[in-house]
């Protein structure tokens, strides 16, 4: 891939204005992964893949916040049936605050 | 099942109304198996390092606070609630009277696989010989799931005569091996289909399943597809 000389100056100035990244954002998890020690472990990303990355990478998806934790939740059950089929009250759910500084 | 615990490491406590449900459920565990006392003082404790209280459809009573007072003693190393039928209201009413103040060495389990799960991350069951694959009846998982033989031979990639044969018990050593997916499946289909909805659910086209059926899926053999996308809604990933 090749890049003329203003795609390079916008790249290059998108680059610059990256920073570490801190703050505290939300997982929501079912009861099976709710042990603190092992919420940040990354397995099941590992085991099963995940949006952004492939089987055999340890990853853990984080949401800005809990609304959006939840509502990732919500959309996933969409995709399987909906509220009319799916029902996630067998078990309880947890949603994680994760604070961190990169 | 080859359950080897001893008695000094679990003990059951079940409400009396329930005694003999718990008494049945932990009978393949060398567990001592008592009834919740009235009125408990902590010296009555036997020394444990794991102890179950067996629920059942048991409502909290006042009777049962003292009982759970006592297990706030340090003699009492770990407590395990079990609820075998998915009463998270249950679970709450039982959570409030246990309080804050025994979090650390509680936990809850609402089926059978996770008090095993439990257990052996205590080290109380020494090991397990699964025989899950046992009872597994084909047969009627696939009536359940409303596909013939033909139909389950192709989810499973085995013959249609294979299929025959297990489900009739003949030459099943393969069978666990091959009807892992199968059994997981059914699980998490326990665990997230609303039952009654269960037969539509399979006839709906998911957009998890790129608009296809959940049965047209099964038949393609992608069953694993499904899997995932079940454990990735425990997991909360984002889709």
């Amino acid at each position: 891939m090749t890049f003329d000389r203003k795609e390079r100056d916008a790249i290059e100035a998108w680059v610059q204005k990256a920073r570490p990244r801190s703050g505290v954002f939300f997982r929501s998890v079912s009861y099976q992964y709710m042990d603190p020690e092992t919420v940040l472990s990354g397995k099941g990303t590992m085991l099963y893949g995940g949006r952004f990355a492939s089987v055999g990478t340890a990853a853990v998806y984080l949401a800005e916040s809990d609304a959006v934790a939840s509502h990732e939740v919500t959309a996933r059950k969409a995709r399987l049936g909906g509220a009319a089929q799916i029902s996630l009250d067998k078990y309880p759910r947890i949603v994680f605050s994760v604070e961190f500084t990169l | 099942m080859g359950a080897i615990t001893s008695h000094q490491n679990l003990v059951v406590w079940a409400d009396p109304s329930v005694l003999a449900e718990a008494k049945n459920t932990f009978s393949t565990f060398e567990a001592a198996v008592r009834p919740i006392p009235r009125t408990c003082r902590s010296r009555d404790l036997p020394k444990t390092r794991v102890s179950i209280v067996y629920l059942g459809h048991s409502e909290p009573q006042k009777d049962h606070a003292s009982f759970l007072e006592c297990f706030k003693s340090p003699k009492v190393g770990f407590l395990l609630f079990y609820m075998p039928h998915h009463s998270s209201h249950l679970a709450f009413r039982w959570g409030q009277m246990v309080g804050k103040d025994c979090l650390e060495k509680t936990d809850w389990a609402f089926n059978w696989q996770h008090v095993k799960q439990i257990l052996r991350t205590r080290n109380v069951l020494a090991h397990v010989i699964s025989n899950e694959h046992e009872d597994f009846d084909l047969a009627a998982a696939r009536k359940r799931l409303g596909l013939t033989q033909e139909q389950v031979a192709k989810a499973l990639k085995v013959a249609p005569r294979t299929v025959q044969n297990w489900e009739s018990g003949i030459g099943t050593s393969q069978m666990p091996k091959k009807t892992q997916d199968l059994r997981e499946l059914l699980s998490l289909m326990d665990e997230f289909v609303i039952a009654p909805k269960e037969q539509e659910w399979l006839q709906t086209p998911l957009s998890a399943l790129h608009n296809r059926k959940p049965m047209q899926a099964l038949v393609e053999g992608k069953m694993r597809d499904l899997i995932v996308e079940f454990l990735r809604l425990r997991e909360g990933q984002p889709v």
